[in-house]
């Protein structure tokens, strides 16, 4: 009796262990597949696995971020991701003033100054910005260029081309989103693609 | 007395929450572009303004509190809850210097002092409590209510399962059940994004299960953050003692002991929070606070400045200004942001699916963007449209063409009568195969899905079985 309890038992804590990392994965049965959705995480963030095991899910950026872009992920469907910090560019876009990296206790944003702009270029990767040439209205004919006025980070990021085509140069880009913030064109014909 | 003095901490804890809140995001406003209009608009803000906004040290003042129960800031100084710690521990398998330093403070506060964070700060503790006595009005009124209790050793359970799948799996559920951090978190989302999580959901059915099924089960024999504070707490050094000499045996303070504990014997357990609620009940004034004569109170001291004169080299001040904003001023209306977009990937294609409601009107503007996987190339064919409500037939309603921008989008305008949630569906062919993709538009207020109550009822048929079971197994 005892013993056929304890193996119930630990067949139902496997069971819903399997089921909770399950979701975790963010599985998702249907006829189309849906993209893995990765979010925008803010300035400073360390790379994904290590960001989702350190952030303690404080809400402190958000409260520390001037431009009310810092979003929560409010999943409760994919609970290791739930109430995560991410930014949706389209919404409102970082400004990178790094007053989220000096809230951060827990070193899941990386503590970066905000003093020269140098150090926004090396420390800050959050994507990096792709044009899609098939819908961007520079390419088709009109000429726009708002992205490219939006972009914090000057002619070496972003550079004009002909009839204001924007050409991104990845070295540099560091994922800001204002230029995704800016287009004109929906669906945004400039996408900031997460790291 | 202490009593008094401990509800008023309580409340000036929860109150702070909300305001620091405010000052926050009213300072957040101030600094930026295109952020007057929204303090104008906003009656608290504005009195904030009116209060704050003359200072001339106003971000300082401002910002010198910032965060809730669950990770604090004072000056420089960042506080937090040992539990966060812990789970940080357990997912990372590393310390984190700063956030050890940060959890410090109310480590060393716990050890020396007891569960004092249970009774005398957590806003959920609060609530609980009044919960409870609402709970003896429903009594008087003869109301038919459970008594369900589950063992106190179940924390350390949920604690020690937290902490392992933290270990394995590399995810805890601590931020998911943890009431002072859902109800601050629920605090920042009211105020800032003036929405709220799932987390008030969970909060409401423990105060509904307290209230009618079991009273406290959730600071007694549930929370996480007990069960570590209890474990920090062994050796504390503040303790409440019963002086069995002018005791009486009356049992007051026995039935009103909301952990279970028997404060009549002498020596109260290590489950006691330190509500004192015994101590000012205590008709003969028999129980009072004691410090046990072992502790060696200098060297604690100048352990505790030591370690506190860690924590100014933690953090310096932020810098505070601000750049990157764009030559236009964005507002809230900004229109080119779509309502909705979703990106799907039906074999070959990626399908891009959006719309935008055009302003103060019944109109949407609804646009599909196809783009080859493969090739990047744009899809060149034809596009037709459906729309149709979510529970009426799909048959019932024409497709309508789609024009082709010349930016290799497919628009059609389309307006509506009610608010609800419609289904577009798009068609289009590739290959001589037709394909059907059905997208979820929702447009203006939606009510409340009923099937969210399903959730809580599940808990409490859940609980109402369990107390069946029990009484059955009671009377045999």
């Amino acid at each position: 009796m005892i013993r056929r309890n304890f193996i119930k038992r630990t067949l139902i804590f496997f069971a819903a262990s399997t089921l909770y990392s399950l979701m975790g994965n963010h599985v998702v049965f249907g006829k189309t597949r849906k993209i893995f959705k990765k979010y925008l995480r803010p300035p400073g963030a360390l790379p994904e696995k290590d960001f989702l095991a350190t952030c303690i899910n404080c809400h402190r950026c958000g409260q520390a971020c001037p431009s009310d872009c810092i979003q929560y992920i409010n999943d409760p469907l994919n609970p290791s991701m739930h109430d995560t910090p991410y930014i949706n560019p389209r919404q409102k876009a970082c400004i990178l003033c790094m007053k989220c990296t000096q809230a951060c206790p827990s070193g899941s944003l990386q503590r970066i100054d905000n003093d020269d702009s140098d150090s926004i270029h090396k420390h800050v990767k959050m994507g990096i910005a792709v044009v899609d040439t098939n819908i961007c209205n520079s390419y088709n004919g009109y000429s726009c260029g708002v992205c490219i006025r939006a972009c914090p980070l000057g002619e070496e990021t972003l550079k004009t081309g002909n009839w204001e085509r924007p050409i991104v140069n990845p070295d540099n880009c560091v994922g800001c989103g204002l230029c995704e913030q800016s287009c004109i064109h929906y669906p945004q014909a400039i996408r900031v693609e997460p790291i | 007395m202490i009593t008094k003095f401990r509800r008023l901490i309580q409340w000036s804890i929860f109150l702070g929450i909300i305001l620091i809140t405010v000052l926050n995001y009213y300072e957040n406003q101030k600094v930026k572009y295109g952020g007057e209009l929204v303090i104008q608009e906003s009656p608290i803000l504005r009195t904030v303004d009116k209060i704050f906004g003359q200072l001339e040290n106003r971000t300082k003042i401002v910002t010198f509190l910032q965060g809730d129960v669950w990770s604090f800031q004072i000056g420089s100084i960042k506080i937090t809850d040992p539990l966060a710690f812990i789970g940080n521990i357990s997912r990372t398998k590393a310390i984190y210097w700063p956030l050890f330093l940060a959890a410090l403070i109310p480590i060393i506060l716990t050890i020396l002092l007891g569960k004092v964070f249970c009774s005398w700060i957590c806003p959920m503790g609060l609530l609980f409590e009044l919960n409870a006595k609402l709970r003896t009005v429903l009594q008087k009124f003869a109301l038919p209510l459970g008594n369900f209790t589950l063992p106190p050793w179940c924390k350390y359970i949920v604690l020690g399962g937290g902490i392992f799948t933290g270990l394995v799996w590399g995810a805890h559920y601590f931020f998911l059940i943890y009431p002072p951090k859902i109800i601050s978190g629920e605090i920042y989302f009211s105020v800032i994004k003036s929405s709220l999580g799932y987390g008030v959901a969970f909060l409401f059915l423990l105060l509904a299960i307290e209230l009618f099924l079991a009273p406290r089960f959730w600071c007694r024999s549930l929370c996480p953050g007990g069960a570590l504070y209890t474990l920090l707490s062994q050796f504390r050094f503040l303790r409440i003692k019963n002086d069995l000499n002018r005791c009486t045996n009356c049992g007051i303070c026995d039935t009103l002991c909301p952990y279970d504990i028997t404060p009549s014997k002498g020596k109260l357990s290590l489950e006691c929070d330190h509500c004192s609620l015994c101590i000012t009940k205590c008709p003969v004034k028999s129980l009072s606070f004691k410090m046990p004569n072992r502790t060696h109170t200098p060297g604690v001291c100048i352990w505790l400045i030591l370690t506190m004169c860690l924590f100014f080299n933690a953090t310096t001040a932020s810098a505070h200004h601000i750049r990157g904003l764009p030559h236009y001023g964005y507002s809230e209306n900004y229109p080119q942001t779509p309502t909705y977009e979703e990106i799907r990937v039906v074999d070959d294609w990626k399908v891009n699916f959006s719309y935008i409601k055009i302003f103060e009107t019944k109109n949407c503007d609804l646009a599909v963007y196809l783009k080859n996987t493969k090739t990047g190339k744009p899809y060149a064919g034809k596009i037709r449209f459906k729309v149709f409500g979510e529970r009426e037939d799909p048959e019932a309603s024409p497709y309508y063409d789609t024009h082709f921008d010349p930016t290799n989008t497919f628009r059609v305008g389309w307006a509506y009568e009610l608010d609800g949630v419609y289904i577009v569906r798009a068609q289009f062919f590739d290959e001589g195969k037709e394909y059907i993709e059905d997208f979820r538009m929702q447009i203006g207020k939606v009510g409340f899905n009923p099937l969210w109550w399903a959730i809580p009822g599940i808990f409490v048929l859940i609980l109402i079985i369990l107390i069946a079971v029990k009484q059955r197994r009671s009377s045999k």
